[in-house]
């Protein structure tokens, strides 16, 4: 009875929340840096699934890379984390479904998440740790509560005072 | 007065010339005329008596001020009782304030009276009132005044007055003093009852002005009220309404704080727009800058189209080996299935094959190049930078393989 309780406790728990913020952060800015620098390596990539259609493949590999990198120093900074959190969740999402798609597919490219691993065939292995940081970025945008930007501003103390 | 007939006066009575030895009857008819002569002189004393009395009370009718009243009182007693000096005072222990009027013939005496004698005057007078209350005499009538005289008024007109004393409005005490010609004695009584006739008239009237005074005062002192009620009553009427507003601006103040406090857990369009826009300017000026940058327009709309061609005159030209067939697509899609016969120039090495495979190929040679997908068009951009590299007859096969392979055409490997 009582360890559902305490799980429920844990994943809800504010500084969970926190860790995951940063945790994803990091990553996002991380794997932003290379595709950044590298545009044209990025374009061949996307171009890789052969999802989207030919014109949308340029501005994509130039302006995903900035959005990635912007959305994980809001996590990370504690600015609008939910608007930045959603974000990052609609990315990862579109993310995994390219990615099962062209499992399903068949074809035999590599994520192009990491510069690491370039080479590397994707995997089902990919998809789910896809998903994983997809329920992380998930639960930060419910339960996060703490060390946010805007709570700087102490106005919370203020309208407390009054009301 | 009027002159009263004197007994024994001669008369040009015809009934005395005619009755020649009426000595008896004329002393008959002038001891009826002695007789009588008291009684005319009383009625006519009387007669002006009440003459005095309904005079005096026409003439207050009319009097609203009390200063003027006792001014009034004293004139028309010295005029109608033909005394030459009188003198009236007035006084209210409680605001202590008093009236003195004094005159003499047609002069009126300021400050008759010193200070020390208007004040014994006055504790003198208060004293007789106290003893009125405890022997419950009426007031609001006049009263002879006593023998017992606290102050000496025989220096102002070398004679003791005859003085009353009356108390009016239960609060209120006044003096009356006339000094007479000739003293009064034989019918001084008579004379005092009417004396205090008309000083109880006076009273009457004093009253009725004062009640008037009260009223004026009273009715002021309402409408100064009344007004600062109204004053109030509007004062209250708007501090209402300012608290009703406040009333209501309460709640929704609260609320924005609330709101505000919340703010954080709020997501909003502007963010993800935000962050998209900022994205794009960020993605764009950097990639100007980059050395590594591409092209946001997409390539092949910048460059001139070029002739398309279909599968079937694809294989003919094939078969009569007039055109040469180009896979642009990479290697690895090259190696997987090509249409045969077709020779790969990927994209991305193009220069290093070209060098190899094409350079010495006549530039008139006819080349159809083939190989898209939805995310690149690579024949298009081989196509055009074969055609700038000197090949004046370059065709592009849109359709590409899975059209070949419609038809059923032969591919490899």
């Amino acid at each position: 009875m009582t360890f559902p309780l305490f799980l429920k406790g844990f994943l809800t728990h504010r500084y969970l929340a926190l860790a995951f913020r940063i945790y994803i952060g990091i990553i996002f800015i991380y794997a932003s840096m290379y595709k950044i620098v590298y545009t044209a390596e990025f374009a061949e990539t996307i171009a890789g699934y052969q999802i989207v259609p030919y014109w949308v493949v340029n501005i994509m590999a130039i302006v995903l890379p900035w959005i990635e990198l912007i959305s994980g120093i809001m996590l990370i900074a504690g600015i609008r984390t939910r608007s930045a959190a959603l974000t990052i969740v609609v990315l990862i999402f579109l993310f995994s479904f390219a990615i099962l798609i062209n499992l399903i597919k068949g074809s035999a490219i590599s994520c192009g998440c990491f510069h690491h691993s370039l080479n590397e065939v994707m995997s089902w292995w990919t998809f789910l740790r896809d998903l994983i940081w997809g329920g992380m970025t998930l639960q930060v945008f419910f339960f996060d509560r703490v060390f946010q930007f805007e709570k700087r501003f102490r106005f919370s103390k203020v309208a407390k005072e009054i009301s | 007065m009027e002159k009263g007939r004197q007994p024994g006066q001669q008369t040009s009575d015809p009934s005395k010339i005619v009755e020649n030895d009426s000595g008896l009857k004329t002393f008959q008819r002038e001891e009826t005329f002695f007789r009588t002569d008291p009684i005319q002189t009383t009625l006519n004393r009387q007669a002006f008596h009440i003459k005095t009395l309904s005079e005096i009370t026409r003439m207050f009718k009319n009097l609203r001020d009390i200063e003027k009243s006792v001014e009034t009182f004293l004139l028309f007693l010295l005029d109608h009782l033909e005394i030459q000096q009188g003198m009236i005072v007035l006084f209210d222990p409680k605001k202590e304030t008093s009236i003195i009027h004094c005159r003499e013939g047609e002069n009126e005496i300021i400050s008759p009276l010193s200070e020390v004698d208007a004040n014994s005057l006055t504790a003198y007078l208060i004293y007789l009132m106290k003893k009125a209350e405890e022997r419950h005499l009426p007031s609001g009538e006049a009263h002879l005044f006593p023998d017992v005289r606290p102050i000496n008024l025989k220096p102002l007109f070398n004679q003791d007055p005859i003085s009353f004393w009356f108390v009016f409005s239960e609060t209120q005490l006044g003096f009356v003093a006339l000094w007479e010609k000739s003293p009064l004695s034989a019918h001084k009584i008579g004379e005092q009852d009417f004396l205090k006739d008309l000083i109880n008239t006076f009273i009457l009237s004093l009253e009725r002005v004062k009640s008037l005074e009260k009223v004026r005062d009273l009715t002021m002192e309402l409408e100064k009220r009344l007004g600062q009620l109204q004053k109030i009553s509007v004062d209250l009427n708007v501090s209402e309404q300012r608290v009703q507003g406040f009333e209501k601006i309460r709640p929704k103040i609260r609320l924005a704080i609330k709101k505000e406090i919340e703010r954080t857990r709020r997501i909003s369009v502007m963010d993800v727009l935000l962050i998209i826009g900022i994205g794009l300017v960020l993605g764009l000026v950097f990639n100007l800058i980059n050395p590594g940058g591409i092209s946001p327009i997409p390539q092949v709309w910048l460059h001139p189209s070029l002739p398309q061609i279909n599968a079937h005159l694809v294989r003919l030209k094939l078969e009569a080996d007039e055109a040469l067939l180009v896979d642009a697509r990479p290697n690895n899609q090259y190696a997987q299935k090509h249409i045969q016969g077709a020779v790969n120039l990927p994209l991305s090495v193009f220069d290093f094959v070209y060098l190899m495979k094409f350079s010495r190929l006549d530039p008139e040679q006819e080349l159809i190049v083939y190989g898209r997908n939805r995310s690149r068009y690579y024949d298009q951009e081989v196509a055009h930078l074969l055609t700038s590299r000197g090949h004046t007859k370059v065709v592009v096969f849109s359709e590409g393989l899975p059209a070949w392979q419609e038809k059923g055409y032969p591919t490899e490997p």
